[in-house]
């Protein structure tokens, strides 16, 4: 199929969390830039993440500093735009299960802690006094991040491409990428929609999907992807304040519903679907550390793909060999959605970034010996 | 090994038949129902459809006698006696598992997985309200209000009803009312209606409340002109919606059909979805009337019985439904069915997720900003977040996305229903015992 050529300064490939944001960041630049989403905004991963802007427990030191950056870009943004996010910093627990994981974490806590980064160690007790929904009896304790924050995962991508395309993106959804060419130092975007889009730089930010489409010009992205599983309840009285593990128990407004379960992570899975046995996971960890939430209801189950680069770091940057060839991925794109975004457009308009991100850099999964 | 050749969720007429089919051809069968009792509808048991507390249920409903006759015929019938029989189990999850699937089922307060070669969905329908200004008002009844209200004793004589829908529901209902003593002041139907019975007037756009707390006027447009009629009630039986979602879960395809106003899962010539080993049965499948309903059970299970090798040199075809009368549409009818007109007229704070208390105008506005699908507009207006997973409100957003986004419903996909297919407590969905 062929169809009209569109020329733009910048194409960005997906309109989740990241791609929204670099889009947002190209835009205020007043780079010209169109976003190519093969649905909806929200429709892949990032409409299936548990809510949660967490620093405290991210290792190493780099990467939590990193995570606490976006973190305040996000209230920063909310402030300049007068928007909302849902932003709200209720801290957050991550419960550590065993006394031999609650030994380990006691040197990790006291680096973080000498670099600046606001985490405690709260022993089992602790943590039941902190919210008396949680049983003391199966945990060792929990890692206390008293700054990690809530937002509201449909609001922010919908509301950051909505203030994208304000600042004069134009959007495509439902269409998707089928081939990359580069010539003439330009590349060429075919999609399944006939419209073929020109840029000078593009960015790849389309999370699980991105590897098929690196594919495309030659490039083999070390992304795998990564199910979790979680259920939700329905709207509860006030039961917990903070958000616990990876949505265990996350209940960002009271009365509201709970996110509830621990986020089980199933590594080379892409099959977006619940299992038996990861519900069946899910509860019995959920009342293990809350017993009384065996009598919560249940409205749905759900699942989501994440993208797990080989080390678990970020993907960024310009891929070498292929100038103007940018890519932006990682499995915590609601957390860093704000900072990737705002590094990324930053370097592909050549500027220096705000944050240095040099152990993210692409180029080290391409580096020799690195495979 | 799967424990079961087959299970079969939902003991009405097509459920029963599929399992007398199947006993008779030797599979090791499974029949299961949330109810008391077998017989499904037609047994008069109100089934909780996806809602265990809202009054939007599945009504108690026959179709006179033939159907009681078939359920009694197949009650007896011995082939039953080799079929195990759960009864008060709600099948709440379907899951791939080996070649065939696990089948996650909630009794007496704990869930027990059972796993199959196969399995026919013969789970039926349920009732959605329409929107309409007034809806709200103590005396607008949904089908299953109707027996409570009849216990309350509030019905009398000298009392009127109007009663809304062209159906077998609605003869039922109708029948409760005059026996209460209640006149049927009118018989209305929508354009979209199905069945065209004499006496019935063909309602054109929306219905109009008036009564200020306590209904007292219905006014609508018909061909004979506008008209208004004074009533105490008015009992609203919608088209039935189509209970898809362990279909959904289980990957079937579903396509919006003219015929029905709905998602049905789509099926081949025996009644196979998309999935190999998963059918369907029954007026999940668009069956209507008691024939053809059992008719699609023995069509089903006699395929599966063939298809895991047993000695089937007919398939009993003649009169079951077949997806190709079902994807007609109504090139006048707008999708889905003119009763959701009244969506123009209604304000931007109506309420049309009534789970989540989202608005009409947040439906809207997502359309405007690109959502094209059912799921787009839950993500972005919240409409379908709630425990109904959209079974409310997906005509009405199948309708603006029509109306605003210029989306053929037939090029809609359904939304996509998780586990549980109703509100369950953690324990509920807990195994109760370890697996062997």
């Amino acid at each position: 199929m062929t169809g009209a050529t569109e020329e733009y300064d910048a194409v960005v490939i997906g309109a989740g969390f990241l791609g929204n944001f670099i889009a947002f960041n190209l835009s205020k630049k007043g780079v010209k830039t169109c976003v190519i989403e093969k649905q909806y905004p929200a429709a892949g991963t990032s409409g299936t993440t548990p809510a949660w802007v967490g620093y405290g427990n991210r290792r190493p030191v780099h990467y939590a500093l990193f995570a606490k950056e976006s973190s305040r870009l996000y209230e920063q943004i909310q402030d300049e735009y007068g928007i909302d996010y849902e932003y709200s910093r209720p801290g957050a627990l991550a419960i550590v299960w065993t006394q031999d994981a609650y030994e380990q974490r006691k040197a990790v806590v006291a680096d973080q802690q000498a670099h600046g980064i606001d985490v405690q160690l709260l022993t089992a007790e602790q943590v039941a006094e902190m919210e008396p929904v949680i049983s003391p009896d199966n945990i060792a304790g929990a890692l206390y991040s008293p700054g990690d924050a809530h937002i509201m995962p449909f609001k922010v991508v919908h509301i950051t491409g909505y203030l994208a395309r304000e600042l004069g993106a134009t959007y495509k959804f439902y269409t998707e990428v089928t081939k990359l060419e580069q010539h003439d130092g330009r590349y060429t975007v075919h999609t399944n929609q006939g419209v073929v889009i020109r840029a000078g730089k593009v960015c790849l930010a389309a999370g699980v999907w991105s590897p098929a489409v690196s594919e495309t010009l030659g490039i083999d992205l070390p992304i795998h992807p990564s199910r979790g599983q979680l259920v939700v309840s329905d709207d509860l009285p006030a039961t917990v304040a903070k958000i616990v593990g990876g949505g265990s128990l996350h209940q960002w407004k009271q009365p509201g519903p709970i996110l509830m379960g621990s986020v089980t992570n199933e590594d080379g899975i892409s099959e977006n679907v619940n299992t038996y046995d990861g519900l069946q996971g899910v509860l019995r960890g959920l009342v293990k550390l809350a017993p009384t939430m065996k009598d919560a209801p249940v409205v749905r189950a759900f699942s989501g793909i994440r993208p797990m680069p080989a080390d678990g770091l970020p993907l960024l940057g310009e891929v070498p060999g292929y100038p103007g060839f940018f890519v932006a991925v990682t499995h915590s794109g609601a957390t860093l959605g704000p900072a990737i975004g705002q590094v990324t457009a930053e370097l592909m308009c050549g500027e220096e970034p705000f944050y240095d991100i040099t152990p993210y850099h692409v180029s080290r999964v391409f580096e020799e010996g690195s495979k | 090994m799967a424990e079961y050749d087959l299970v079969i969720v939902g003991a009405g007429l097509s459920g029963l038949s599929a399992a007398k089919q199947a006993s008779e051809l030797d599979l090791k069968t499974l029949l299961v129902d949330e109810r008391k009792t077998l017989g499904g509808s037609e047994a008069g048991e109100i089934g909780a459809g996806f809602d265990e507390q809202a009054p939007w249920q599945i009504p108690p409903v026959t179709d006179g006698e033939a159907s009681r006759k078939i359920l009694q015929d197949l009650t007896a019938s011995p082939a039953l006696e080799k079929v195990d029989v759960r009864l008060e189990s709600l099948a709440w999850g379907i899951f791939p598992e080996g070649d065939g699937f696990r089948l996650a089922l909630t009794h007496d307060g704990a869930t027990r997985a059972v796993t199959a070669s196969a399995i026919i969905i013969a789970t039926g329908t349920y009732v959605v309200p329409h929107p309409f200004q007034g809806i709200d008002l103590p005396q607008v009844l949904a089908p299953s209000q109707v027996d409570r209200k009849k216990q309350e004793g509030v019905f009398a004589p000298g009392q009127a009803a109007v009663i809304y829908g062209d159906n077998e529901i609605a003869d039922g209902l109708a029948a409760i009312l005059r026996d209460e003593g209640v006149a049927i002041a009118a018989r209305l139907r929508d354009p979209g209606d199905a069945r065209q019975s004499n006496g019935t007037v063909t309602v054109q756009g929306a219905v109009e409340l008036s009564g200020d707390g306590a209904l007292e006027t219905v006014k609508f447009s018909a061909a004979s002109g506008a008209q208004e009629i004074s009533a105490d009630w008015l009992v609203v039986t919608s088209p039935a919606a189509y209970s898809h979602e362990l279909a959904s879960q289980a990957g079937c395809t579903a396509r919006w059909t003219g015929y029905s106003r709905g998602y049905i899962p789509e099926f081949d010539a025996a009644m196979g979805t998309s999935v190999a080993g998963i059918s369907v049965a029954g007026s999940v499948a668009g069956a209507r009337g008691a024939g053809e309903r059992a008719a699609s059970g023995r069509l089903a299970a006699a395929a599966i019985a063939r298809s895991l090798g047993k000695d089937v040199p007919d398939l009993p075809l003649a009169t079951a439904p077949a997806w190709s009368d079902l994807i007609e549409e109504d090139p006048d009818e707008p999708p889905p069915g003119s009763f959701y007109q009244a969506l123009d007229d209604l304000e931007p704070d109506h309420v049309i997720c009534p789970c989540k208390d989202h608005l009409l105008g947040e439906v809207m506005t997502s359309i405007h900003l690109g959502c094209r699908t059912i799921d787009d507009v839950k993500r972005i207006a919240g409409a379908g977040m709630g425990h109904c997973q959209a079974r409310k409100c997906h005509r009405a957003v199948v309708y603006l996305l029509n109306r605003l986004g210029g989306v053929e419903p037939s090029e809609t996909r359904p939304m996509r229903v998780r586990p549980p297919v109703r509100r369950l407590t953690v324990s509920a969905m807990l195994e109760s015992e370890v697996r062997s």
